[in-house]
């Protein structure tokens, strides 16, 4: 009993987290850079699909480079990805909620590793965590049909 | 006979004994939940009116997305 208590509130405590900060991205108006940036990728379409065309990964970092010399495309960037890179250890971890990553914050680090992953890649050092957070997201799978109170049964991250 | 009606016994014991925790989590899990505000606030100022439209905060879609390509950069599977 004691440990079925333990173990809910445990996964109480995890999905909060994630709530949180489910709150702090809305708070901090991070749809809205997210917004942004989505708008400059889509204005190169033609470009990137030109790059897909040819495999040209080299050439679609270039674009992402290109879009990201706008000072606030750059600093929205910037904000989301640091925002990640405080989520992505939480769920590694188990301290967030893995599910509840997925249902709120799963989407937006998807669009943001698809047209800035290259980027967000080329700026990583070794050693570093920086930027790590939205690949982490990014990689989370639906959910789980597991016994939510034991984490460590559920999943994987990587 | 005697020994059947035990084994049921310990049985619906065990069973509620198992569920009263749960059924006192899920309750107080509900308790702590915050309850929506439904009354007006009258703080003598009115709110100034968002400038930002529904378009403009709902999310956008990438239209050529690269991680949805033949081949994905491989970035897509980074982890």
């Amino acid at each position: 009993m004691a440990l079925y208590g333990y173990l809910s509130a445990q996964q109480s405590s995890r999905v909060d987290r994630t709530f949180q900060f489910y709150k702090d991205f809305r708070a901090a108006d991070l749809q809205d850079d997210v917004n942004l940036l989505v708008e400059k990728f889509n204005a190169k379409a033609d470009e990137v699909s030109k790059f897909l065309a040819n495999n040209d990964e080299a050439g679609l970092t270039e674009l992402e480079k290109a879009l990201l010399q706008d000072a606030k495309a750059n600093a929205a960037l910037s904000r989301v990805v640091v925002f990640y890179d405080a989520v992505g250890p939480c769920v590694a971890h188990s301290l967030c909620d893995a599910d509840a990553t997925v249902a709120l914050l799963k989407f937006q680090a998807q669009q943001m590793v698809s047209a800035y992953g290259a980027y967000v890649v080329s700026q990583q050092q070794p050693q570093s965590p920086f930027g790590s957070g939205i690949f982490i997201v990014n990689g989370l799978t639906a959910p789980s049909k597991s016994w939510p109170w034991l984490p460590w049964s559920a999943r994987s991250t990587n | 006979m005697h020994s059947l009606g035990r084994c049921i016994l310990q049985l619906c014991v065990g069973a509620a004994l198992l569920a009263a925790p749960a059924l006192w989590a899920a309750q107080a899990h509900a308790q702590d939940a915050p309850k929506p505000n439904t009354t007006q606030q009258n703080s003598g100022t009115q709110q100034a009116p968002s400038t930002k439209s529904l378009s403009n905060t709902a999310p956008k879609a990438i239209l050529v997305d690269p991680c949805k390509a033949k081949n994905p950069p491989s970035y897509c599977g980074k982890h």
